[in-house]
């Protein structure tokens, strides 16, 4: 939080909203920020610092910046900054521990506390810095005796109360408290006498608690109740016998829980999975990136020699902030069950180890004299691009156009980028002044993004459903079942909130994955799509059409062209050899009976189940691939732990595949591999960069497609729905892991409860 | 003349290794003999007089190593029960193929 870039870098996004009731655009730095038309909350106002330009001269200056003096250093910052904003900017550490930069100003724990001084002289105590508005002519001290001796006094009540078991606390090493306390505190305690004591709440089989450790400095409070939308967490009692607790003994009904052990500065929450297993100096930090859902959450993986220890989440303005699901965070003890790490080959109805000779000859006797239009090949959900590419380059080269991605309907296009992606950028949310979702829960589809749109609504943007009711941690408008409501927005009459969707001037549709796998997707897309085109959610500044997608591997798999060939139709002849690419959610009738299967992934699983063939490949922590998310970023997974056993990397299985079939591909290097995804989408090229606009064909483009659904009707029957069932387990990964289980079997039992 | 005699001293000794390593559960003398007989040939193309006897020389430290119960049994499985790899014999068609089989 103390890095100077990260502050720069955050000026740009967030000046804007420093500029109490100021709703002009305002050029900074080049680029352009445009203010949302609605008040600016105290989250906001706190959320950024900047640095200014230190050269320039007074009337240089931009007005909506002011100077103050940081022990006697002059620095420039927005108007509206705090105290302490001023202070990180001119570099000055202050201690701090209730304030987060994410979470709203709190001013508790009072160890953030500064002397300023103006025309009247030393301010007559400390103040609180993180709750401090900057006054015009103050100047600030953080090196004054007073202040020294103000933070040793704290961080001696902290420790009062504070137990001295570090030793066998998970957050020793990366811990606050005890940093602050080399730092700031004194050299020894006064205290004598018997410390308080707290019972440990049961917050469910994520979240551990050691509530003795707890500072009450109410972040995780603030976070349940701000971010993740739920009213659990909350302070009983008060003075000394103040606590942090569910009152009644609760599960923390979250799909975001997690982020509180992250936010908590001392050990009071911790990570149940993680308990006892490591200290932070042992590990081995690895920047990568969630493949749980699809919005490519950043991530940090810790390992220790071959083993994944936990999972973090890292800082990403545009995709994450700073949150990670819990399915992204508690499922990686997944990695280590369940695995596939030797081939198989099936001999008299059994699957038995082979060498990967034997596997690839098999694979050779089994394709031998079939015809292309008799294969067919599935991506699965957790798929990098570069396996994803070199498997469509392999079954095209054998002739085989039957290539599909998994939970899509057959029939789905690729042709236009814009069809397909989440068009507005996911931070596109922020800008938003209506959203409707269309048969989407993204609480379960993608937590993080649901938090952006809670954000988004906290600000008072209205969010309308159309689907099946769903409970989104917010308040939403139900506008009916079926895409028939879309018809009574697009007029703009009939609820208020149809009439706030006309008005709006940058409405946002989100297309939820369920409407993907329906049967009458093409009529459902064609009528979203006028839907889009009657209301003006595309225009030449903004296009709020958006589509979310429910699998990682997704928008890569279409990116790529992993669907038949234009012009082409897949075969109507059952297929005699089918090549599962770490499919596992495929529909049973998809593989016809007496077929050839090759199950190529790392979980044995359903795909694993009907293989005759089995080629283990590595799993997203074991390698480095590319995935694209659902707004059409690129990022990178790199490799955190070496791959298991025989297994190998995936792109690397279909190379070797390719060279017994005859087939060989030209590539056999992953450089080789990248710039052959270049070469089809260059996009592959610009990696961990923000993702372009995609040119918005779609007008023309259903309009030839309205020609394919004519006659069709939608099955208005079937309300919209999410096809996520269990948030907690949707993918190999999760299926395997056993914290998933325990935190399903958890929300089961808290709902059978409530019942 | 030295590699003919020092032939000769290990076809003595091998029905005792046999039983020392418990071979029998492997192979059949018949076998094991070809073998030796094998890796014998594999040097016949030596003429060199002072490389035969540096050979001979090792092999002798070898056999003596093998009486000594100074190896151990997989060591003489790995280097004279030879399982017969069929995929080994076949030379991969490239070098991606032949990494490809050998690791990651």
């Amino acid at each position: 939080m103390t890095t100077a870039g990260m502050r720069v870098w955050s000026l740009a996004q967030n000046l804007t909203a420093n500029l109490v009731g100021n709703e002009t655009a305002w050029l900074v730095g080049g680029q352009k920020t445009t203010t949302r038309t609605v008040t600016t909350t105290m989250t906001r106002l706190f959320s950024s610092s900047a640095v200014a330009d230190a050269d320039k001269t007074e009337e240089e200056m931009p007005e909506h910046m002011m100077s103050t003096i940081v022990n006697g250093k002059e620095i420039w910052v927005p108007k509206g900054s705090s105290v302490m904003q001023a202070c990180d900017a001119a570099g000055v550490d202050v201690p701090r521990f209730c304030y987060h930069p994410k979470l709203s100003v709190a001013g508790n724990c009072r160890m953030c506390l500064v002397d300023l001084e103006n025309h009247m002289g030393m301010s007559p105590k400390p103040v609180a810095s993180c709750a401090m508005p900057l006054a015009p002519g103050t100047t600030i001290h953080t090196d004054t005796d007073r202040v020294k001796k103000a933070r040793e006094g704290v961080m001696e009540f902290l420790l009062l109360n504070h137990p001295l078991d570090c030793p066998i606390c998970d957050q020793g090493g990366e811990c606050d408290l005890q940093d602050q306390a080399m730092h700031y505190g004194s050299d020894r305690g006064r205290f004598v006498g018997t410390k308080r004591s707290v019972v440990d709440k049961n917050l469910g089989p994520l979240v551990k608690t050691v509530m003795t450790r707890c500072i009450h400095c109410t972040r995780c409070v603030r976070y349940a109740t701000e971010v993740a939308g739920v009213q659990d967490l909350g302070v009983t009692g008060r003075g000394g016998a103040s606590e942090i607790g569910t009152y009644v003994e609760k599960l923390m009904e979250s799909e975001m829980s997690g982020n509180v052990i992250d936010l908590c500065p001392v050990g009071a929450l911790t990570s149940k999975p993680y308990a006892f297993t490591a200290r932070q100096w042992e590990l081995k930090p690895t920047e990568s990136i969630d493949v749980s859902d699809a919005l490519g959450c950043n991530i940090r993986v810790d390992t220790r020699g071959t083993e994944v220890l936990r999972i973090l989440p890292r800082n990403n303005e545009g995709v994450n902030e700073d949150w990670i699901s819990d399915k992204a965070r508690f499922q990686y003890d997944g990695l280590q069950r369940q695995r596939l790490n030797v081939p198989m080959v099936k001999e008299n109805g059994a699957l038995k180890p082979a060498k990967w000779e034997e596997a690839l000859f098999a694979i050779k006797e089994a394709v031998g004299g079939l015809k292309g239009d008799e294969m067919k090949a599935i991506a699965g959900k957790l798929v990098d691009c570069e396996s994803l590419v070199a498997l469509k380059d392999l079954m095209n080269r054998l002739g085989c156009e039957n290539l599909s991605v998994e939970s899509v309907t057959a029939g789905m296009e690729a042709d236009v980028r814009s069809s397909y992606v989440f068009n507005s950028s996911i931070s596109g949310i922020d800008e938003a002044d209506c959203i409707v979702l269309v048969g989407s829960n993204p609480r379960v589809e993608a937590p993080v993004l649901n938090a952006r749109i809670r954000k988004a609504n906290y600000e008072a943007v209205q969010v309308g459903v159309v689907g099946a009711p769903v409970d989104l941690t917010f308040q939403t408008h139900h506008l009916g079942d079926s895409v028939a409501a879309l018809k009574d927005l697009a007029k703009g009459k009939g609820s208020a909130f149809a009439e706030t969707f006309k008005k709006a001037k940058r409405p946002l549709v989100i297309v939820g994955p369920g409407v993907l796998q329906r049967e009458d997707r093409d009529v459902l897309l064609s009528e979203i799509h006028n839907f889009v085109d009657k209301a003006g959610v595309v225009t030449d500044e903004w296009n709020g059409f958006n589509v979310l997608h429910d699998a990682a591997a997704r928008v890569g798999a279409l990116d790529v062209g992993f669907v038949p060939s234009l012009g082409e139709k897949p075969s109507d002849k059952p297929a005699k050899f089918v090549y599962l690419l770490g499919a596992d959610d495929f529909d049973a009738k998809e593989i016809p009976e007496g077929a050839f299967v090759v199950y190529q992934g790392h979980h044995g699983d359903a795909g694993a189940n009907v293989a005759d063939v089995i080629l283990p490949g590595a799993a997203f922590t074991e390698k480095s691939g590319l995935y694209v998310n659902s707004e059409g970023r690129v990022q990178m997974a790199r490799r955190a732990v070496s791959t298991l056993a025989e297994s190998r990397d995936d792109w690397k299985i279909v190379r070797a595949v390719s060279e017994v079939l005859g087939a060989t591909l030209p590539y056999d290097t992953i450089q080789g591999v990248r710039e052959r995804l270049v070469e089809i989408a260059p996009h592959f090229g610009k990696v961990d960069s923000a993702p372009e606009k995609p040119v918005w064909l779609n007008g023309q483009y259903f309009g030839a497609h309205a020609q394919k659904v004519k006659g069709k009707k939608a099955l208005d029957k079937v309300p919209l729905q999410t096809p996520i069932t269990n948030f907690y387990m949707t993918d190999v990964i999760s299926r395997a892991s056993r914290a998933m289980a325990k935190a399903t079997q958890a929300r089961q039992a808290a709902s059978t409860a409530k019942q | 003349m030295a590699a003919r005699r020092f032939y000769r001293t290990v076809c003595k000794y091998l029905p005792t290794l046999m039983e020392m390593y418990k071979l029998d559960e492997l192979t059949t003398m018949k076998t094991l003999q070809n073998s030796v007989k094998n890796i014998f040939y594999q040097n016949a193309h030596v003429k060199d007089l002072n490389k035969i006897n540096v050979m001979v020389h090792k092999g002798d430290e070898e056999l003596r190593l093998l009486l000594r119960m100074h190896k151990q049994r997989h060591h003489v499985i790995t280097k004279y029960v030879v399982m017969h790899d069929p995929w080994k014999t076949k030379a991969p068609p490239s070098g991606f193929l032949a990494q490809f089989y050998a690791s990651n």
